[in-house]
């Protein structure tokens, strides 16, 4: 089991460094040593923010994907399946146009939940099932972009859609403050989470058991998905709409350490961190120097691994 | 002793429990049956706090139990339901250890006594050797006893049980229900919900029979299981017979094909 462990940590750092050396401009172990002035720029201005953003945006959709399956039992629950980063781009996209830039993941914060009380009220009246509140979390999902870009064709400003760009789930184009703000709420979160890990164990096998041993559903449940909707309009406002990371990075973690949300979450965190940051290399250096958007890769690699669930029948046995 | 005291329950505008009192002693083993809608699973929920009570109160040894914390009736009272979520992978050690939850609390993780707990829970249901096994892999019956071992990790005062041997084979059922005499005699009290109507005369010291969310009749189980009550609360035709090894009620349906000319020696038919 530790070796497991050592192995993700090393596949973290090794991904921080892909991500720190490659791109439009190699950085060899020897222009690391002996940096020029331009040299400088591009690592602390653009190079280090950017792999910063996107470790921190990938461990926190992963650990909010974990987290929400527990939470509502559901194997195809995320923050992009379930509408949760559609409610939050809205959020941002009305901010902005409120001229709010400086609380932008506040309105995240506030598109993210109120898109979660949405699906959540809907499915408990209707009592749907599992995938059918997917369903309505992705047709949500498709609503809501189609409002901000809706509003992105109206308003011909051009300040205004530059700011909105970043919505297509793309790392470069951030607002600077935000990342540090990002990275203390998420780092703080997810150690809550690992914390709690426990609750979310007792939540993933059921209402009834959970109660019974004393957890009040109803406030657990409450904290948990407010939580996840804080991380999430974090994670939207620094890298846009970023969909599949919550589903691939809990599920490959699941199959090689469990599903103890102890052990899990703090994988899900280095896991996911490394896989955007190696996600978002492989967009700046696929065809240099074009850079493509980081969520056209994971999309990608996304869409083939829900594909891949579905086709082989192994909705349940990936469990 | 867990008392009952004129417990209502509806939902929505059907009372599926209405104005039901009763009382269970220490270290009985107490049978609830009844036909499908009577609130049995109801009223273990009711007993073990899912559910609130439109009207009445539940005291577990003379205390209101929609007082007590929930973390200290969560260690005296455990619960086995009929649905357990089992698709995420933990395996059978992880499983059995959230048992432990009410002990160790929220933060707090297995201390060496948690440990043991669970590994002699284990050793007892005669699941020690595959602590490593996935709860998928195993069989029905496997994943039951697993279950069970769940409930028993947390040391109840008080095992509650809804429906623990259905769709399980007779082997099964039979190490399910031993077991939990087992415990029984141990000293824990045992209340289950249980369909078969042999089984609860077999192992129950008491049986609560519920009809439309009513007590029809609470009392030993030779009291409980006369044809009178059977086809009164089951609107069907039965012979109760005695099991000539253990001298218990033995109850037997008629298929309607066979009642013609039987009405007038049913239930007075044994011996």
């Amino acid at each position: 089991m530790k070796i497991k462990y050592i192995a993700v940590c090393i596949i973290s750092v090794l991904a921080i460094a892909a991500g720190l050396s490659l791109g439009t401009e190699f950085f060899g172990l020897m222009r690391f040593l002996s940096l020029s002035e331009t040299d400088k720029t591009i690592l602390f201005h653009l190079r280090i923010p950017r792999v910063m953003a996107g470790f921190i945006v990938g461990a926190g959709l992963s650990v909010t994907g974990a987290v929400l399956q527990a939470v509502l039992k559901n194997p195809l629950a995320e923050s992009y399946t379930l509408g949760i980063s559609g409610g939050a781009s809205l959020g941002i996209c009305l901010g902005v146009l409120l001229g709010r830039v400086a609380v932008i993941p506040f309105f995240a914060f506030l598109g993210a939940v109120i898109s979660i009380m949405i699906v959540l009220l809907a499915s408990i009246r209707r009592r749907f099932s599992n995938p059918t509140v997917i369903l309505l979390g992705v047709a949500l999902n498709f609503l809501f972009s189609s409002f901000v870009l809706f509003v992105m064709a109206v308003v011909r400003n051009e300040q205004f859609q530059s700011t909105m760009l970043w919505l297509i789930g793309d790392i470069s184009y951030f607002p600077g403050r935000l990342l540090s703000a990002g990275m203390v709420f998420i780092t703080l979160i997810s150690a809550f989470m690992v914390l709690s890990g426990r609750v979310y164990d007792l939540m993933s096998i059921g209402e009834e058991k959970a109660v019974s041993m004393g957890l009040d559903m109803e406030r657990e449940k409450k904290v948990a998905l407010l939580l996840c909707c804080i991380i999430v309009g974090f994670c939207v406002s620094l890298a846009g709409i970023i969909g599949f990371v919550g589903l691939i990075i809990p599920h490959m973690t699941r199959f090689f350490f469990g599903s103890t949300h102890r052990r899990s979450l703090p994988v899900n965190f280095l896991a996911g961190g490394s896989f955007l940051v190696l996600a978002d290399t492989l967009a700046r250096t696929l065809i240099r120097p074009v850079e493509i958007p980081v969520g056209v890769i994971t999309g990608f690699f996304g869409g083939l691994f829900f594909l891949s669930i579905l086709l082989r029948g192994r909705y349940r046995e990936m469990w | 002793m867990l008392r009952i005291n004129n417990v209502s329950f509806s939902y929505g505008r059907d009372r599926i429990i209405r104005d039901l009192s009763a009382e269970i002693k220490d270290g009985e083993f107490l049978g609830i049956i009844g036909p499908n809608g009577s609130g049995k699973t109801t009223l273990l929920k009711i007993i073990t706090r899912i559910l609130k009570p439109s009207s009445g109160r539940i005291y577990l040894d003379g205390e209101d139990i929609g007082k007590t914390p929930a973390g200290r009736y969560a260690r005296k009272v455990s619960f086995l339901p009929s649905g357990i979520d089992v698709s995420f992978t933990y395996t059978v050690e992880e499983f059995v250890s959230m048992g432990r939850f009410p002990h160790t609390g929220r933060y707090g993780s297995l201390s060496e006594r948690d440990r043991k707990t669970v590994s002699t829970v284990l050793e007892k249901l005669g699941i020690g050797d595959y602590d490593d096994r996935k709860i998928q892999e195993l069989s029905d019956g496997e994943r039951q006893r697993v279950f069970l071992a769940q409930a028993i990790a947390q040391e109840p005062r008080l095992l509650v049980l809804d429906e623990p041997t259905s769709h399980l084979d007779i082997g099964h059922i039979f190490r399910i229900m031993d077991v939990i005499r087992n415990l029984n005699r141990s000293g824990i009290t045992v209340i289950s919900v249980l369909h078969d109507l042999n089984l609860a005369s077999e192992y129950c010291s008491r049986l609560l029979m519920l009809r439309s969310g009513e007590v029809f009749c609470h009392g030993t189980v030779e009291e409980v299981l006369t044809f009178q009550n059977i086809e009164q609360v089951y609107e069907t035709r039965v012979l109760v017979y005695r099991n000539p090894h253990s001298g218990k009620p033995y109850v037997f349906g008629i298929p309607e094909d066979m009642l013609t000319g039987t009405k007038d020696n049913h239930g007075n038919a044994r011996d």
